[in-house]
């Protein structure tokens, strides 16, 4: 027999879980659109100022009516700027960041035994004694430079991470009860990989997609101080940080600061979407 | 012809340490709707003898032979193709089930790896398999983390059995639960074996099931068969000295037979 207070504080106790639940889901999907409108913005609005065009007239301008978030060292405007960044920005480090997911957890988890294991990982090594961004700025040159070469050259720098983070799953899970008993059943190596590796540990990879495309953003702006991939005067907000900091000294913040700011809202949403899919899938394997 | 015919089969596992042979030149056979239990202590080789029946382990030599087909000489994708009508519970409920499914998608995927029917045939089939092992239809949606071990090992026990296999080596089904749950089990195990005409491989180092359980039973000591015949045989009046010990050493907190019911000599539970 339940009391009736027993029962109250139970439901309250349902009540909390729900609404937890619930600012999660909330969070998530803000999040999401936020990932989704800036793009969006970028392309189809009318944006207050040409994010090209450099004005000597007006330098440097603190924020005000006309520049809402001021102008840059060459009288840009730092709003149109910051918008028109997730132009290219988002879109490539996405783009970048789902080939590397495509191309590395494969490979990650059939390469655990055999010669051609052995030889995706000599492979893979090989590639992360390298600096990241000696890698990116060769293939682009061998590329091209256009945005898909960015794209590639991203995803080819990250998908070694995504192979190895899936490799150490399947070496893990592979002597796992659970996976001896889908073999037991007739279940194909790749039904095996997918439906009972992969399933377990994509949590991990979750996470690691977003810092993958957090660091996409960052290798994108490095490119571009490079004078490769995205160039000038295109904007990109790590290109508008570096540009910004020699402004910081005399105290004219706002040319790093909005940027900055884009940046950090972009990389809490990833954060905040990785968090809500790890934590749905928790609560199905504990709950209903 | 028997169901199942081992010859000579050795495995030896080669570790830093040294190599352990944990299976030592078996030679064994299993007659249709017979149980074999093999008993033996713990690191005998037993769990690695159920694997190496089903080919879950590769055997160093020797042979396997179920039902007239020589396991170790199908190629890769017709050993998958074979897998439903061999199959086996392990000893450990929860690990054994993947955590993130549910409880019908567990019981299904050995059909829709054996292509066995459309959607709603499997549904029907995992419903009416899950029943016969004593679930209901509230399991479906479940996940294992919310079962009992029990039940969990229910679920278990309706997957090797949904696509209606011939052969179920059962290793250590139910030495994990507690007393009361492991003699309900073993009831559905054997209800189950009537009903489908099943033969077992019943893997345990609990004499007092074995002798209940099974028609025969085969004594492992280090890899080795020591002493195989009918369960009464053996277990009456062991001839090996290793037996002997092992019969000596056993004694039962509870009568087997009080908590299951009345047995016969062929080991049936009515
Ligand atoms: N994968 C492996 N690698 C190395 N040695 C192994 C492996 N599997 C089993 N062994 C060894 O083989 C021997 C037999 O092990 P096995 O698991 O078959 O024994 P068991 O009779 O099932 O024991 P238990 O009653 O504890 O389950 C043991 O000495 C064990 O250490
Ligand atoms: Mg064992």
């Amino acid at each position: 027999m339940t009391s009736l207070g027993g029962r109250a504080s139970s439901w309250a106790k349902q009540g909390r879980a729900w609404a937890y639940k619930r600012s999660g889901m909330v969070l998530a999907v803000v999040a999401a659109g936020i990932i989704v409108a800036l793009p969006l913005a970028a392309i189809f609005l009318h944006l207050p100022q040409n994010p090209l065009q450099p004005d000597v007239e007006s330098m440097a301008l603190a924020p005000n009516s006309v520049h809402w978030f001021g102008t840059d060292g060459n009288g840009m405007d730092v709003f149109s700027r910051t918008i028109e960044s997730a132009r290219l920005d988002l879109p490539i480090s996405l783009a970048a960041t789902a080939i590397a997911l495509v191309i590395g957890v494969p490979l990650g988890l059939f390469a655990t035994t055999g010669v051609a294991g052995e030889a995706i990982m000599r492979v893979v090594d090989a590639f992360a004694a390298l600096p990241i961004i000696v890698i990116a700025v060769v293939s682009i040159q061998l590329m091209g430079g256009g945005a898909t070469d960015v794209i590639l050259a991203i995803a080819l720098v990250a998908a070694p991470r995504f192979v190895r983070l899936s490799r150490a799953a399947a070496i893990s899970l592979r002597s796992s009860r659970y996976v001896e008993a889908a073999v037991a059943i007739g279940c194909s190596p790749i039904r095996v990989a997918f439906n009972h590796i992969f399933r377990n540990a994509y949590g991990v990879i979750l996470v690691q997609a977003t810092l993958t495309t957090a660091g996409a953003l960052s290798t994108i702006a490095a490119l571009n101080f490079l004078g490769v991939g995205v160039k000038p005067p295109q904007p990109s907000w790590g290109a508008m940080i570096e540009d910004g900091v020699s402004m910081l000294i005399r105290g004219q913040w706002w040319a790093v600061a909005f940027p900055a700011l884009a940046l950090l809202l972009v990389i809490g949403s990833l954060n905040i979407i990785a968090g809500a899919i790890e934590d749905k899938m928790e609560r199905v394997e504990h709950t209903r | 012809m028997p169901l199942l015919e081992l010859v000579e089969l050795t495995k030896i596992f080669r570790t830093p340490h040294g190599e352990a042979r944990a299976v030592d030149g078996i030679t064994l056979s299993v007659e249709a709707g017979e149980t074999l239990g093999i008993i033996g202590e713990s690191g005998s080789g037993k769990s690695t003898l159920g694997r190496l029946i089903l080919r879950l382990t590769e055997p160093d030599s020797g042979s396997v032979v179920i039902e007239g087909q020589d396991v170790l000489a199908l190629g890769r994708g017709e050993l998958r193709r074979k897998r439903r009508h061999w199959q086996i519970v392990f000893q450990e409920p929860f690990a054994s089930l993947n955590p993130r499914l549910t409880i019908r998608q567990i019981v299904e995927e050995p059909l829709i790896v054996a292509r066995m029917g459309d959607r709603a045939e499997r549904r029907l089939r995992v419903l009416a398999t899950l029943e016969e092992v004593g679930l209901s239809a509230d399991f479906m949606d479940r996940r294992p983390a919310n079962l009992s071990g029990g039940q969990q090992q229910r679920v278990g026990i309706a997957r090797a059995l949904v696509t209606n296999p011939s052969l179920v080596v059962l290793d250590e089904p139910t030495s994990s639960l507690d007393l009361t749950i492991r003699a309900s089990i073993l009831r559905t195990l054997a209800r189950l074996r009537a009903s489908r005409g099943l033969t077992y491989v019943f893997i345990s180092h609990d004499i007092e099931t074995v002798r209940h359980f099974c028609s025969t039973v085969a004594v492992m000591h280090r890899g080795k068969i020591v002493e195989v015949g009918p369960t009464r045989d053996v277990l009456i009046a062991p001839q090996h000295p290793y037996t002997q010990s092992l019969i000596s050493a056993a004694l039962p907190v509870v009568p087997y037979s009080a908590a299951v019911g009345t047995t016969n000599s062929q080991g049936q539970t009515s």
